[in-house]
């Protein structure tokens, strides 16, 4: 009952802006503000329809190629440079050069390097991915209490155990944080990747129907972001809750980037 | 059964120009329990972690069952002050006791065999699939003495085990340990600071001055066996040992 109460509270404001929004618009007949009726149909229209296996489909498959193979090698190299003292005092500065640049500011030169299409566009979040990832993994590793590395040492716990059982649920926290950190980014990423040149992809038909003053359908876009957004995050809270969440730990706060 | 298994000849550790352990000499035979005491900051803890292989004496040597120490032995179980901090909360209680097995290279149900033994013999039956943070701080240590336990060592070493957990508490644990020495046929290294606690579970004390430590005295506790909280405190006997440990403790931290 009191969680049923809360999620109405959390529904409330919401809601008003919407209504708000929808008693608007009905009236001032604003090109660029559509009411929710014209978005909603051009909503089924774009992304419903054909549109589905044509825009959406390949602008998910992206994100989640580049999302994980980002978050792997993020982890990979987390782990490397959080046990390895030589290459953390060597790849430290270069790794903090490259969390600092927004991958989105690359992107002309993933363009020249990789061309328009796929492999740029999941190049471009996979590297926007990997160095969050990659900074908290070894952040995470560094703070694996030392207790911990004794029981690992005293019981001659081997390094595969080592690693799975002990290291990486230790550093998971910080390891979680950066990953939910990294979805939002990897969803900005794939968006604005397909806004250059592109032929397909929720960026592109979101982008072309602004610049052809089709209101209605860039907002249908904007929806679909929102709802890709929320759904995924929401997603990942459940991620969280089930591991470190059950254990006990808390989820410490990424550092991120944008 | 008088055999040395471990000896600690002149062990000496710095910590940068720090001295903590000066030449410390001592022996543990088969079977023994031997308490070590001292004040605080003595250098207890960092000469049990030398013979449990976890840190290099800077010098001086420790030879467990004729082997030297060089690392983490394969017949060593420690058991850590912190409980809070030794298991890994992401296991259930039976995970964190199978760990060391199947490291070890024991079979899953052989591991599972052996752990879940061990923990009924520190009367923990029907936690294994609960979780370390469910369970009381006892409780917790319990499950980190079966997991030593269980792993079968000849020399176990325990650094403080019941010093964060009530006085009630503290003396189950005491007395659990008593009986399971037998049980389990184990040599037994336990570092404390509760001087009372050292003369009812040992049969020698290794007392230690303040850092940087040495070797104060040795002293054979002949009070009877099995042991018990009220009889063997009220012994004479227990009394003068007490004494004795004490008035070397303090007369050297003053
Ligand atoms: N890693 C370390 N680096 C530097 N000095 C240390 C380190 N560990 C311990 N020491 C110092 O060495 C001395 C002995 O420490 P140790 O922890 O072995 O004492 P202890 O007898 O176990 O003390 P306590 O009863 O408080 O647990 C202390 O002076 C301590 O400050
Ligand atoms: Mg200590």
């Amino acid at each position: 009952m009191s969680r049923l109460t809360g999620l109405l509270w959390q529904a409330i404001l919401p809601a008003a802006l919407i209504a708000g929004y929808q008693f608007w618009a009905v009236r001032a007949h604003n090109p660029y503000f559509p009411p929710l009726g014209a978005i909603a149909r051009e909503f089924r229209a774009t992304w419903l329809g054909p549109g589905f296996t044509e825009h959406v489909l390949p602008s998910l498959w992206n994100l989640v190629r580049g999302y994980l193979i980002g978050l792997l090698a993020g982890v990979a190299g987390g782990v490397l440079l959080g046990r390895v003292r030589v290459l953390r005092d060597l790849l430290g500065p270069l790794v903090g050069f490259f969390l600092t640049l927004p991958a989105v500011a690359l992107l002309p030169i993933f363009v020249i390097a990789l061309g328009i299409g796929a492999t740029m566009q999941v190049g471009v979040i996979v590297f926007s991915v990997f160095f969050v990832v990659l900074v908290n993994t070894t952040a995470g590793m560094r703070a694996v209490d030392a207790a911990l590395i004794d029981v690992g040492r005293a019981y001659r716990i081997g390094p595969l155990r080592r690693l799975f059982l002990l290291l990486l649920p230790a550093a998971a926290p910080y390891i979680v944080a950066a990953a939910r950190t990294a979805l939002s980014i990897a969803v900005l990423v794939m968006v604005v990747s397909e806004m250059v040149g592109a032929p397909y992809g929720i960026g592109a038909v979101t982008l072309l129907a602004q610049q052809e003053f089709q209101y209605a359908r860039m907002w249908a876009g904007m929806v679909l972001l929102a709802l890709l957004g929320y759904s995924l995050n929401a997603a990942f809270a459940l991620v969280e809750r089930f591991t470190v969440g059950r254990w006990g730990m808390v989820a410490t706060t990424g550092e991120g980037r944008s | 059964m008088s055999d040395t298994l471990v000896s600690v000849e002149h062990l000496t550790k710095f910590y940068g120009d720090h001295l903590a352990v000066d030449g410390v000499t001592f022996g543990v035979r088969t079977g023994e329990m031997v308490s070590i005491v001292g004040p605080s900051g003595a250098g207890k803890t960092t000469a049990l972690r030398i013979v449990a292989g976890l840190l290099e004496p800077t010098s001086g040597s420790v030879t467990i069952g004729g082997v030297r120490v060089t690392g983490p032995p394969p017949d060593v179980a420690v058991v850590f002050q912190d409980y809070s901090r030794s298991l890994l909360p992401w296991l259930t209680v039976l995970g964190n006791v199978t760990l060391p097995l199947r490291a070890k290279g024991l079979s899953r149900t052989a591991a599972r065999t052996a752990a879940l033994d061990a923990l009924a013999a520190v009367g923990l039956d029907g936690t294994a699939r609960r979780r370390p943070r469910e369970l009381s701080g006892g409780m917790q240590q319990r499950v980190a003495i079966a997991r030593a336990l269980a792993y079968r060592p000849k020399l176990l070493v325990m650094d403080e085990p019941f010093a964060s957990v009530d006085a009630q508490t503290r003396m189950d644990l005491e007395d659990l340990i008593l009986p399971l020495r037998q049980e389990y046929a184990v040599t037994i290294m336990l570092v404390t600071h509760d001087i009372d606690e050292a003369v009812y579970l040992s049969d020698r004390i290794v007392v230690l001055s303040p850092a940087p430590s040495t070797v104060l005295r040795v002293i054979d506790v002949d009070l009877p066996l099995p042991r018990s909280q009220t009889a063997t405190k009220e012994l004479p006997g227990f009394a003068r040992l007490r004494h004795e440990v004490l008035d070397l403790v303090r007369a050297r931290t003053d």
